[in-house]
């Protein structure tokens, strides 16, 4: 029974797939057909000469008033007037004209002019681009939305016979569905095959979750983030997929690139739709996410920022991140920026300058495995930032070791690979070790600023001389090399010691338990790794 | 191939065990796709590289029309006319040639199985229009005529508005630029004599004679245009460039600009206005209106509203 429900789904799946994909077709050629096109004017002659400069001086109502009190240009006029004027005096006249040409132009055109605004050939350029209809209601062509929907219901329809359990009848689903339909509306222009690539999985996801025992889980704000998300998908993917039969590409290599961009789409559709709905039966995560509601308004914009980032860097951070870091990045991120009381509405968050940051870092490292630290090192850092975003996180967001936490994670990462390849005997650390070594100093640092961070946010010397130390501790141990989880107590012994508050005995082998009592929080992750 | 850590991994849990017959199905449904949209790609590949090509065009020809000088009028240094091109706008011209030269290319590539689509898809008066115009901003007059004359015996439901308005002037936007041409020859004296210059006159700028003029050819098609869109900007502006370029070969022929009573340079006197009136009613700029002075003062071409008729009064 369960198998042929599950192949009766699937040729459900592959039915509509094929309608909707004839249907994105059309919507494809309808805006191709609709298109603006640039029309070029015609070539015509832009030098004037002496001829133009006599009948704007001597025209009324054009120059004549500049002649008033210019002897020499009257006597240019007047041997105009004869054909008398010389080769020289020509070229003169002409000039002379330019300039007041130019002089009446500004007077006339008054406040425009004196509001600083000039024609920008560039915008007048762009005034000739001419539509195939002058206005969109004389247009044919059904709209992508109502190419769309028909086949969409269909798919909701056979959907809905094959799991009437998921659909309410007065349940969140019109509502999701009427803002999906809106992003998708805003994205006419977008090239096929993206249409095509992504519509049906993100329509498959929706329809996967928009159902809920819980009620109605969209809160107000509800249908316009997932209308946000829908068009700010498309719109990404088709920023940084490979332009569709361009010259020179391979249609591979062009068609897995682009698999894996729509597969990105979809899982951030799938992540977000997960966290508002609360299901986490299939997460793989550790990290589960769940938000109260699709009330936060920084929610698409770090979904989105996060999704370019991939899409832009694909080869880095497509295994770099992998699947499972999306959930806890987005709760980190929207924390984040949610707090910061500086962001504004537009420009980036910094967070794909971050990932992207924190990729040059790792890839400096020999050892590949250490690349798996990138989303759990960002997470961190966007976690510990959110503590004062102000102070942590400054809206410099193109350059992000401008803030204090990735330029001490750099730090440490540094003196630490550099250890590494020393070949000195401190511990065999595997990525997660280090990561729980930076959330370790990035507490501190964040619980005792002053100590850590210098005022223009530049780590201060006590860290790298901390961080050495340990490092040096670790080095000397005889006989054997210490445990990871021993050297995690050394280094909080270190960090203690530089803090101002050393613990009388305190043995680098079996280092004792400390309490700081500066300290007034510590990560879910340290008090874990301190037994 | 998924790769462990891929998202894909995470998706379709209802579909895990189908999906090697699943990857076999999109795939086959993929390159269908493929094939369906490799026409219209090939053909909006060739409408950007148009549309770059005549935006870069346009700047030029627009920034040589309001002509702001840079630095103080220095007598008889030698300098260029007023209006000139400089160096930079010569390298852009040379752009925007590859770019038609680019459109034109993509769409001879079309294959005969790729025509067929157009041809099913209603694209095929768009594809010829796009060629038209190619070949028109690549000097080769006498091929975009042609390309005119086969789009023009298209059926009916191939020709859109604006690709049918396109072919209808294009005819006019030859004759400017064959005047163009022939105004920054100088090696040409061909029919330098008022003979010459009713030639030119019914070329361009003449009205009701067959075959009609330039101007007269536009204005026709302003007639239906409406008052509203960029098309009718754009009208406007090849209706002065017509009597710019007439102007100017009256100045090489005659050795004067047209007087004053000329009914060419009154009718261009009405179109300037018309052209104001448009720009103010369409909400442009405020800004934009220096287009309009522009040519006022420095073809010192001065702005005339038309005459009511008597109906109207």
């Amino acid at each position: 029974m369960m198998v042929s429900d599950s192949a009766t789904l699937l040729l459900v799946a592959i039915r509509s797939g094929v309608r909707l994909s004839g249907q994105i077709r059309l919507a494809h050629v309808d805006a191709t057909r609709r298109r603006e096109l640039v029309l070029p004017l015609p070539r015509f002659e832009t030098r004037t000469d002496w001829r133009e400069a006599v009948e704007f001086f001597t025209t009324p109502g054009l120059g004549g008033t500049y002649t008033r009190g210019q002897p020499h240009l009257t006597l240019l006029l007047a041997k105009a007037h004869d054909t008398t004027l010389t080769l020289e005096e020509q070229v003169e006249l002409s000039h002379l004209h330019a300039e007041y040409a130019y002089l009446k132009t500004t007077e006339e055109l008054g406040q425009a002019w004196a509001d600083g605004t000039r024609a920008d050939p560039d915008e007048l350029a762009a005034l000739f681009a001419v539509r195939q209809w002058q206005r969109r209601s004389l247009d044919p062509s059904p709209t992508v939305l109502q190419r769309l929907a028909g086949v969409l219901w269909e798919m909701g329809v056979d959907y809905a016979n094959h799991q009437p359990d998921r659909f309410q009848l007065h349940g969140p689903l019109p509502r999701a569905l009427q803002a999906f339909f809106r992003g998708l509306d805003e994205s006419s222009d977008l090239p096929d095959p993206w249409l095509s690539e992504l519509v049906p999985r993100l329509f498959q996801a929706l329809t996967e979750h928009t159902s809920t025992p819980r009620g109605d889980i969209w809160g107000p704000r509800g249908p316009k983030t997932l209308h946000q998300l829908t068009s700010g998908i498309l719109r990404v993917v088709a920023r940084h997929g490979p332009p569709t039969g361009a010259a020179g590409s391979n249609p591979v290599e062009d068609v897995a690139t682009r698999d894996r961009i729509a597969s990105w789409g979809e899982h951030l559709m799938r992540t977000v739709l997960r966290g508002i709905t609360g299901d986490n039966s299939n997460e793989p995560t550790p990290f589960p996410l769940r938000f109260h509601s699709f009330d936060s308004k920084e929610l698409p914009r770090v979904a989105l920022d996060l999704l370019d980032a991939v899409a832009s860097d694909l080869a880095r951070l497509d295994q770099a991140l992998g699947s499972r870091s999306l959930s806890p990045l987005l709760s980190a991120g929207i924390r984040l920026i949610g707090e910061h009381p500086s962001f504004s509405e537009e420009g980036s968050t910094g967070i794909p300058e971050l990932l992207k940051h924190l990729a040059d870092l790792l890839e400096a490292h020999p050892q590949r495995r250490f690349s798996q630290l990138l989303p759990e090192l960002a997470e961190r850092i966007l976690r510990h930032a959110a503590e004062d975003p102000v102070r942590f996180w400054p809206i410099q967001t193109s350059a992000p070791s401008a803030s204090p936490l990735v330029a001490i994670t750099e730090q440490i990462l540094t003196l630490a690979f550099q250890d590494m390849t020393e070949a000195s005997s401190n511990p065999g650390f595997r990525p997660s070790d280090m990561v729980a070594i930076v959330d370790q100093v990035l507490t501190r640092c964040v619980d005792s600023p002053e100590v850590w961070i210098q005022p223009d946010g530049t780590p201060a010397e006590a860290l790298q001389l901390g961080i050495r130390r340990w490092l040096a501790l670790l080095t000397d141990r005889q006989p054997g090399r210490a445990s990871p989880a021993q050297a995690r107590r050394a280094l909080e012994d270190v960090l203690d010691a530089v803090e101002g508050n050393p613990k009388p005995k305190t043995s680098p082998s079996r280092p004792a338990k400390t309490s700081r009592p500066k300290r007034t929080r510590r990560s879910p992750q340290t008090s874990k790794a301190a037994p | 191939m998924k790769s462990p850590g891929s998202p894909f991994s995470a998706l379709h849990p209802l579909m895990a065990p189908h999906q090697p017959h699943l990857l076999a199905i999109a795939f086959a449904i993929g390159a269908l796709l493929l094939t369906g949209c490799q026409s219209t790609n090939r053909l909006r590949e060739a409408q950007s590289a148009f549309s770059e090509a005549a935006r870069a065009d346009n700047h030029v020809l627009l920034a040589a029309l309001l002509d702001r000088p840079g630095s103080p009028v220095q007598p008889g240094s030698g300098q260029p006319l007023p209006g000139s091109a400089g160096d930079q706008d010569l390298l852009s011209a040379s752009a925007s040639r590859a770019g038609y030269a680019a459109a034109l290319l993509s769409l001879r590539q079309l294959t005969p199985r790729e025509t067929a689509q157009l041809k099913s898809d209603r694209l095929w008066g768009t594809t010829l229009t796009l060629r038209a115009l190619a070949q028109w901003r690549l000097g080769q007059f006498d091929e975009a005529l042609r390309t005119v004359h086969t789009a023009e015996a298209l059926p009916g439901e191939q020709l859109h508005p604006r690709d049918r308005t396109v072919l209808e002037i294009l005819p006019a936007l030859v004759a400017i630029d064959h005047a163009a041409a022939w105004v920054r020859t100088p090696a040409v004296e061909p029919n330098r004599s008022n003979g010459g210059l009713e030639i030119w006159r019914r070329r361009l700028v003449s009205p009701g004679l067959d075959p009609r003029s330039a101007d007269d050819r536009l204005n026709r098609v302003l007639g239906r245009t409406g008052t509203e869109g960029s098309m009718r900007l754009y009208l406007l502006m090849c209706r002065l460039a017509a009597y710019r370029n007439f102007a100017e070969i009256h100045k090489t022929l005659a050795g004067t600009l047209p007087t004053a009573d000329d009914p060419a340079r009154r009718e261009a006197s009405h179109v300037l206005q018309d052209l104001g009136d448009h720009l103010r009613q369409s909400g442009a700029h405020p800004a934009a209106l220096e287009l309009v002075l522009a040519w006022k003062n420095r073809f010192a071409l001065m702005p005339i509203p038309r005459p009511k008729a008597a109906s109207e009064e």
